[in-house]
């Protein structure tokens, strides 16, 4: 009699720890979650309200060459110039560098040659840019991929991601870069 | 008198008193104990392999593989000075251009082509006190060079993936620098490699993938 009372209470305890088991090994590790961004689809236009920052992308152009610090910058390829609007909820940020990613998996924008960052947000100040992002000449398919962290593709943070058809965007012989400035546009 | 020659049968002799030392056994132990002191001096088949110069020598015209950049030298040249890319003071400089492409899926940091191309002259450089390319270099080389874009003279800061270029690649050196006719160019390969230390990705691993010998003219003005 006594087994048999103690019987259910062993098996509800075996099973217990069974699926403890079975949910620790199929759920990520903090680890592992934070080593890769949380995307968030956007369009040009549209304001995207991330966790840390508001960010909006007024318009994209392509150019031959841009200005920056009274200085012009011609490309091997194009430039993708991005006309960023951001806002920073809580705290100052200096945001990682955008990145465009193609089809075939290149980025671009890591290291830039154009000077213009868009960086340097204060919280509760809406603040605007102008960058350029060089790109080859060919590419008409990508995604723009605009990290709400301090690092590219901001792991364990937002990433907010804008498809872009480059093949109708407007096409400029020379536009002007501008660095972050405080105001709206 | 001449010395008389040895007698072969005390000689015989000589040696069948270790006779009994003579088997197979000691034999395999002796060939091994020789494998081991041969190798221990010589640094066995790895060692072996490593010494032989096996370091591709290319010609002025290749297109020379030094991952992850594929560089093709255009033109070199010694001149006083560097045109519009650099304050020149009092210099001398080695100029080369160059077309360059990145072969890596992201873009590759300026500091990465320095490390990857080097020169030397026919008389090692020392390096002098100053803000000169071979100051840092320790191996009478003439340096890291610094890297301008050709199509618009700026300071490189980075190599887009796929989109190739000319770049100019300025040794600024000291002024007493003797122009020679003949540099030899080494070019250094590195692997995208994880660092467990700082759980990253890096570009590690310097190895020498060839020489590239070139003949630069000197010039009174560079043109730039």
């Amino acid at each position: 009699m006594k087994f048999a009372r103690v019987l259910p209470a062993a098996v509800i305890i075996l099973a217990g720890l069974a699926i403890g088991s079975a949910i620790d090994r199929n759920f990520p590790t903090s680890a592992e979650v934070l080593k890769e961004p949380f995307e968030h689809a956007g369009t040009i236009g549209e304001l995207a309200e991330l966790r840390t920052m508001d960010i909006t992308v007024h318009a994209a152009a392509m150019a031959e060459s841009v200005l920056a610090h009274g200085y012009e910058y011609a490309s091997n390829g194009i430039w993708l110039v991005l006309d960023v609007e951001m806002l920073t909820h809580t705290s100052p940020m200096i945001p990682g560098r955008m990145i465009v990613r193609t089809e075939d998996g290149r980025s671009f924008g890591e290291f830039p040659d154009a000077p213009a960052v868009c960086g340097g947000l204060q919280p509760g100040i809406r603040q605007t840019c102008i960058t350029a992002i060089e790109i080859p000449a060919d590419v008409s398919v990508a995604e723009l991929r605009i990290p709400a962290g301090h690092y590219a593709d901001s792991p364990g943070d937002d990433t907010l991601i804008i498809p872009l058809d480059l093949t109708d965007v407007p096409r400029l012989p020379v536009a002007q870069l501008r660095p972050m400035i405080v105001g709206e546009r | 008198m001449a010395k008389s020659p040895v007698d072969a049968r005390s000689f015989f002799r000589f040696f069948g008193l270790f006779s009994d030392l003579l088997t197979v056994r000691n034999v395999i132990l002796l060939g091994a104990l020789a494998v081991i002191a041969l190798t221990a001096a010589f640094g066995g088949w790895s060692a072996a392999a490593d010494d032989t110069d096996e370091t591709p020598e290319f010609e002025a015209a290749d297109e020379i593989i030094a991952t992850p950049f594929t560089v093709e030298v255009l033109e070199v040249f010694w001149a006083p000075e560097a045109g519009s890319l650099v304050y020149s003071g009092d210099s001398m400089f080695l100029l080369v251009r160059a077309r360059i492409e990145v072969d890596n899926n992201e873009a590759v940091q300026e500091g990465l082509l320095s490390k990857a191309v080097t020169g030397f002259l026919p008389e090692p450089l020392e390096p002098q006190p100053g803000l000169w390319s071979n100051s840092l270099a320790d191996d009478g080389s003439i340096g890291t060079p610094m890297i301008f874009r050709a199509i618009d003279g700026h300071r490189a800061r980075g190599f887009q993936p796929g989109l190739g270029g000319e770049y100019w690649l300025a040794w600024q050196l000291p002024p007493d620098t003797e122009p020679a006719q003949r540099v030899e160019f080494h070019y250094f390969e590195h692997t995208w490699r994880k660092s467990s230390l700082e759980d990253a990705f890096l570009w590690t691993d310097r190895r020498l993938v060839g020489t590239q010998v070139l003949t630069p003219e000197f010039r009174e003005e560079s043109g730039l």
